[in-house]
């Protein structure tokens, strides 16, 4: 436990990096696909 | 590609980059107005990293029209058309909005002739320099009209020698923005760096046929590990927010060229068609709103609210700008030809 904790602690820009990138990647994924979906747009834009 | 899935792109990154700059500016304003609101975005990078965009989009849109083959004349024609009647219209009436507030003519003290540096859009640029009738447009309008007057050698250059000219200009637009100190106009401001913006927009648009995932992947992971970089001194924001934008517009391609929606397509060339007008009023209303909330405690409803607010007001009056000058540009039109 104490040494998971020190290689966290040592590690900690790494992690948020990779937490930072892997959400990003999410994100950009996530606007593709909502982009591309047509359903919200007919309620909003009543087409 | 065919060609309309790229317009698709820069139409989304117009559009981005629009709201990037109009949210930059409306949590800029609050320590000078003292609001204490939820802040998110009152780091300048977003600034820079929006002007960024908004340059190399017009490199891309412009060298998309005329990069086969440019008539100087029409080319000129189109450019003053798009800019300078729009321009002059909001000027015209925030001056006498403000002789209206004030009661007295706005900048009496100065020169007459200075109207002229207000007349050719220049006001905001030449501002750093020498005291002007600046009202709207900020410095960004001076130098993308600089810039449009450059585009036709610019465009010349890509064409000819592409691999020489994008070496030359790289090392001038790094060069000066890692080493360029002690300017009256500040870094992210100055013509050539923001040319190479404009000028790696059109090398993007005419080298960068289809981009894959994984490249898509590389150019996210650059800007998320730039942005965790703490830069203490000018020129490195300048560099870094840079470097943001000219990656951020690989991500944001890559995510327009997979738009395969037309609603969402039609709905970004409407709203890209007024980023403009949206452009030469936001800054004022802001200013004027949050000025109207000077010592609030908003917090996160509050500045919620008061983003929309922003927003509805900047709307509207974009809407009018853009069908006024719509409407003035028609009427000549119709006595131009009636004349004919």
């Amino acid at each position: 436990m104490k040494n998971i904790k020190e290689i966290i602690g040592k590690n900690i820009i790494l992690i948020l990096y990779i937490v930072e990138f892997l959400l990003s990647v999410f994100l950009i994924k996530s606007t593709i696909d909502l982009l591309n979906t047509k359903a919200y747009c007919r309620i909003f834009f009543f087409k | 590609m065919n060609s309309k899935k790229r317009i698709v792109y820069l139409d989304l990154i117009r559009v981005i980059s629009m709201f990037i700059i109009v949210t930059y500016h409306f949590f800029a304003h609050f320590p000078e107005n003292n609001i204490n609101g939820f802040k998110i975005f009152s780091n300048s990078k977003w600034g820079i990293i929006g002007v960024a965009l908004f340059f190399m989009i017009s490199g891309a849109s412009l060298y998309c029209n005329y990069g086969e083959k440019i008539d100087l004349k029409k080319y000129f024609k189109k450019r003053f058309l798009g800019i300078f009647p729009m321009f002059w219209i909001a000027y015209f009436v925030i001056y006498l909005m403000l002789f209206f507030q004030t009661k007295t003519v706005p900048f009496g003290d100065l020169a007459n002739y200075k109207y002229l540096v207000s007349i050719v859009g220049m006001d905001g640029y030449l501002g750093f320099y020498i005291n002007t009738f600046y009202l709207i447009g900020e410095w960004f309008l001076g130098c993308i009209i600089l810039i449009y007057i450059l585009f036709p050698i610019y465009r010349l250059l890509i064409n000819k020698y592409p691999k020489i000219f994008f070496a030359i200009s790289s090392i001038i637009g790094f060069g000066l923005m890692l080493f360029l100190k002690g300017t009256k106009m500040p870094v992210h401001m100055n013509l050539l760096v923001n040319s190479y913006s404009f000028i790696l927009g059109m090398y993007i648009f005419k080298y960068i046929k289809e981009i894959k995932w994984w490249q898509m992947l590389i150019a996210l992971a650059i800007p998320v590990g730039l942005y965790c970089i703490p830069a203490v001194a000018v020129n490195y924001v300048v560099t870094i927010a840079n470097c943001i934008a000219y990656c951020l517009f690989i991500v944001l391609a890559y995510v327009g060229m997979k738009i395969n929606n037309e609603i969402i397509e039609n709905w970004l060339l409407v709203i890209g068609k007024y980023s403009y007008a949206v452009f030469l009023v936001h800054h004022y209303i802001i200013m004027k709103v949050e000025a109207t909330f000077q010592n609030s405690d908003l917090r996160l409803k509050g500045t919620v609210c008061l983003y929309l607010t922003v927003w509805l007001i900047i709307a509207i009056f974009s809407k009018i700008l853009y069908s006024t000058n719509k409407n003035i540009l028609s009427m000549f039109k119709s006595k131009e030809n009636s004349k004919g």
